[in-house]
């Protein structure tokens, strides 16, 4: 039988085709090289940015290793320390850990899936700018005795105006919480990028198990994140205005960031986790050349671990005196959330257990990995026990056990992940030999370093002292484990030195496949990822469809060439991954790029209280994303096209299988997620002061107030309805005039709301319970202008003529926020307004 | 498109174990620190805490949410050749998803045999 009949597309193709796609998909080259967008370019400056910032933290810690080497040492003083201690762990936890792995996804996932790039590579650029920009500037702070000094975690009323004048606290803040936005943003790409862009065939019970955790990974910063932006903004109303959140005199209370920071804190810890996990369910059977023993069950343990690591956020909270019960419920879900870890490991171990494993350097970090991650879940399993963490809380015990689960379970896998992707982004592989030297040094040293504080910890050294007595006899132990940190830091200096040697990004040749590994980002490929897009039959294609690579090479599957003259890519269904459109994509551009270090110096300049300055970045880099957005939602301009195999796909589609459409639901369910903990903290205050709160209705608003509200907004949402109506018959008068109708009754309502509360003489500095209430006002006040501007840019289209029946993405985008919007807005009417009364 | 619709309702169904879990979680949590905050731990009805009578019917709503669901997606599973593997994985992760929960849920709840309220 004829060969090509098989295919989709037959060949030999025609001559131009791949010169064309080349041309299409190429980086811009000179000063425009910062504008580049595919993934392969963004993907590894922004692997290379987080392990920057990983050396630097590294640095960190080794000088505070060198300050504890032994006893009454002064080389750093206690605010140095301090500021040392805060900066190692927040740039380790949010400007290492999390990025590197968002990172890779951005750099592996799409051609491990068989696309063309993610969805939005410029949201990809701008996350990639402004964490680069923003995080550089945030690490300088040290420079300037500027850094924060409170812990990663920033515990007030230590943190707050009165223990912690001065700059510093709100760079950690401000910084923070902009860097959230940044892997916010991100999540946004992986998780349309997973669900929407996968091969033709690769179903959800085909997806590698790389893609599932990482799709897990992207669901948890939805929900966990916001959390943790909440708390950072609380505390900085309070730093700045003094609205007593965290001030119990006022009716507020610290416990409040504890709860808020740990239901994100601990699940971050699996956020760095799981990604890393991920990988070496790609890894091992890689190595063993085996399928993955227990798929299911692999991808079992990721979702289990994802919702029950929820559940855990009072495991640090055990010694500040809640109800014994409460602290049952969450010793129990400690230990339950063991038993999926314990799946993803006895996987491994099975999958190890029915082949040979080749002792790769990959391989070998795998193996340090799950011998230190298994000792770090250990002991995490004893500080679960609450007697046991009553005993070693805040002692170097847990920076043990920290470091073991961190270390092990995320930096063994990255620098494993290092060596085995290596190839598919540079022309030549990393060292074996110099890779053995590394793995070697960091495991040796990383249990000198560690595996004696567990014993400190008991002996009673606590955590964050910057130094101790000669006499309570911890000095030989601290030696030993200063020691064990500089044979790490060796590791990693032989890590640097096989990069320099070996590593060759950015050449259009690639060193491949040199662990004959079995998934799709294997395949050869360009600028443009691969040349066609491949039918997936099986997990493992390349092992189980012989000639893939070649077959694809040659164009013989979907989308050989660049039908509609652009970049572009195939939207599938995502549970069984069939066809759907064609998405097109934007090439480089200088917008996002701008918009990001806008975005970076109004944070910044805000931190230092340059208010003017910081106002006319942040209008800057607003106008450059409405200018970068502009050229979106380019319309049906072309017909649709055949991609082979008998297939047409559309070049544009609106309504709930649009991409941006499903960009915009995750939006709204981190928004929601926001609001969820915007409520918890309203009742969790009332629960604790319940005597600030207003007896019955007698000291709130009159009721008019909120019906007012709630009237306003429920017709401008009605406005929004009518104007999709109108749309749908090309009415374009009718919709110019209820859009600009709709825009003014949703501010009304907020005006209304605000006047209300503040001319009874509340006043957001007077309590926790006033404080409470004007954030309800000023969150929902940033949700409507954002709605504002997004009505107001309908607008302008709709005048430009860039919105009509079929063209109408833009609009529904708007449409779907605004109601969004105002559904938050009662919800919040109803909790400021009814609570008291039925409640009080 | 049918294609969003099918993927909603589907992850719903396959998620519905642990969605229950969290939401019971959640529930069980908040009640006892009302309970607890406003000192109504010593309220009994016949002979048993307040605290333990909303455990119970929370546990017992829970666990009566995740048997709806499991059971026909046990039987589907069950009953289905192989032709078809995609259903078949979303029946089976339906099953072993609120399994899990099943456990979580459990776990959680017998403390409140064994240890004081407050
Ligand atoms: C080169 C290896 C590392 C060494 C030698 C090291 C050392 C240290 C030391 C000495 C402390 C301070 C303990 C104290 O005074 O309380 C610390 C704290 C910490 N480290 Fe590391 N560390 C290393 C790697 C990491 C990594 C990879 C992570 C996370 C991904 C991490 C996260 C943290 C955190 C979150 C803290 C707590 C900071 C605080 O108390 O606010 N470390 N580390
Ligand atoms: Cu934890």
């Amino acid at each position: 039988m004829d060969r090509n009949q098989e295919f989709p597309n037959t060949t030999p193709r025609p001559e131009e085709e791949l010169s064309l796609l080349k041309k299409i998909w190429r980086a811009p080259s000179g000063w425009n090289f910062i504008t580049v967008v595919n993934n392969e370019y963004i993907g590894i400056f922004y692997v290379g940015t987080a392990f920057l910032f990983f050396l630097l933290a590294g640095v960190l810690a080794l000088l505070m290793r060198t300050q504890l080497a032994v006893p009454e040492n002064n080389l750093l003083g206690q605010d140095t320390y301090n500021q040392i201690f805060t900066m190692h762990g927040t740039l380790m936890m949010f400007l290492f850990a999390v990025p590197a792995v968002e990172a890779l996804g951005v750099l592996i996932l799409p051609n491990m899936q068989a696309a063309r790039d993610l969805p939005f590579p410029r949201l990809s650029a701008y996350a990639f700018w402004a964490y680069f920009a923003g995080g550089l500037a945030f690490f300088c702070s040290l420079f300037f005795d500027l850094a924060p000094k409170g812990g990663w975690f920033m515990y007030p009323p230590l943190t707050s105006y009165q223990f912690s004048p001065g700059d510093n606290s709100d760079f950690w803040l401000l910084g923070i919480g902009f860097i959230e936005i940044t892997a916010i943003a991100a999540a946004i790409e992986i998780v349309v990028g997973v669900l929407l862009n996968r091969a033709p065939g690769m179903s959800l019970d085909k997806m590698p198990i790389y893609c599932w955790a990482m799709l897990v990974f992207a669901g948890m910063i939805m929900v966990a994140f916001p959390a943790v932006i909440l708390c950072t903004a609380l505390l900085e109303l309070e730093r700045s205005f003094e609205w007593p959140f965290f001030v119990a005199e006022k009716g507020g209370d610290p416990l409040l960031w504890q709860h808020l920071f740990w239901f994100f804190g601990h699940p971050e810890v699996y956020i760095i986790f799981l990604p890393a996990a991920g990988a070496v369910s790609m890894i091992i059977p890689t190595m063993v050349r085996k399928h993955l023993v227990g798929y299911r069950l692999v991808v079992l343990a990721l979702v289990g671990t994802g919702f029950l690591s929820f559940a855990l956020w009072v495991h640090h909270m055990f010694t500040v005196g809640l109800p014994q019960i409460s602290m049952s419920y969450f010793s129990a879900a400690s230990m339950a959330v063991s038993v999926p870890s314990g799946i993803q490991v006895f996987a491994w171990i099975a999958t190890i257990a029915a082949g040979r494993l080749k002792l790769t350097v990959p391989a070998l970090f795998t193996l340090g990995f799950l011998f230190i991650f298994v000792l770090g879940g250990l002991t995490g399993v004893m500080v679960a026990i609450v007697p046991l963490d009553w005993q070693v809380h805040d002692t170097y015990f847990v920076v043990a056990h920290l470091h073991y689960v961190l270390f092990g379970g995320m930096v063994f896998p990255l620098f494993g992940v290092f060596y085995y992707w290596a190839p598919y982004a540079s022309a030549k592989p990393l060292s074996e030999k110099l890779g053995r030297w590394v793995c070697g040094l960091m495991f040796i040293g990383f249990n000198t370093a560690f595996f004696p504080m567990h014993i400190t910890g008991l002996l009673g050294m606590p955590r964050r002292v910057y130094t101790y007595s000669a006499e309570v006899g911890w000095d030989t132990l601290n030696l030993v484990s200063t020691f064990g940190a500089f044979l790490i830091g060796a590791g990693v200096l032989v890590f640097l030195i096989d990069l320099i040697l070996n590593f060759r990004p950015f050449r259009p040749e690639k060193a491949g496949n040199v662990w004959d590994a079995g998934t799709l980002e294997w395949l050869p490929s360009g600028d443009y990822a691969m040349r066609s897009i491949p039918i997936v039959e099986s997990r493992e294609p390349l092992w189980d469809q012989p000639n893939l690579a070649e077959d694809v090479e040659a164009g013989r599957y979907y989308l050989p060439g660049a039908p509609t003259g652009g970049r572009e890519t195939v939207v599938t269904s995502p549970i069984d991954a069939r066809p759907l459109y064609i998405l097109p994509m934007p090439a480089g551009s200088w917008y996002p790029v701008l918009a990001a270090f806008g975005t970076a110096a109004f944070f910044l300049l805000l931190t230092v209280k340059q208010v003017v300055p910081a106002l006319f970045f942040g209008v800057f880099a607003v106008a450059m994303i409405i200018r970068w957005v502009w050229d979106t939602d380019p319309g049906p301009t072309h017909p649709p096209v055949d991609i082979g195999g008998g297939i047409t796909l559309p070049v544009y589609v609106t309504g709930p299988m649009s991409h941006s459409r499903w960009a915009m639901v995750v939006l709204m369910i981190v928004s929601a997620s926001l609001f969820a903990c915007l409520i918890f903290s309203y009742y969790f205050l009332w629960t604790v002061a319940p005597g600030f709160w207003p007896k019955g209705g007698d000291s709130l608003p009159d009721v008019a107030y909120p019906l007012a509200a709630g009237g306003l907004s429920l017709v401008s949402s009605a406005a929004m309805a009518y104007t999709s109506r109108a749309l749908k018959s090309n009415r374009f008068w009718k919709v110019r005039l209820s859009l600009l109708l709709a825009v003014p009754l949703l501010i009304g309502a907020l005006l209304t709301e605000l006047w209300g509360q503040w001319q009874i003489g509340l006043r957001p500095t007077d309590s926790g319970y006033a404080a409470i209430v004007y954030t309800v006002i000023s969150i929902q006040g940033f949700f409507i202008t954002v709605a504002a501007i997004m009505g107001l840019y309908t607008f302008a289209r709709s005048v430009c003529g860039l919105i009509n029946r079929e063209r109408r993405a833009t609009f529904d985008n708007t449409m779907l926020f605004w109601h969004y919007t105002v559904v938050q807005g009662l919800i919040g009417l109803a909790l400021v307004h009814l609570s008291p009364r039925f409640l009080g | 498109m049918a294609a969003a619709l099918h993927f909603v309702t589907n992850t719903l169904r396959m998620l519905s174990g642990l969605l229950i879990w969290a939401a019971h979680f959640g529930i069980v949590y908040i009640a006892t620190a009302l309970v607890c905050a406003r000192g109504f731990q010593e309220l009994k009805w016949f002979g048993v805490g307040v605290v333990a009578w909303m455990v119970a019917i929370a546990t017992t709503l829970a666990v009566g949410g995740i048997l709806v669901v499991l059971v026909p997606a046990w039987r589907d599973l069950y009953r289905r050749s192989s032709w078809s593997a995609t259903p078949a994985f979303i029946d089976w992760m339906t099953v072993a998803f609120g399994a899990l929960a099943l456990l979580a849920i459990v776990w959680v709840t017998l403390p409140v045999m064994l240890v004081p309220i407050c």
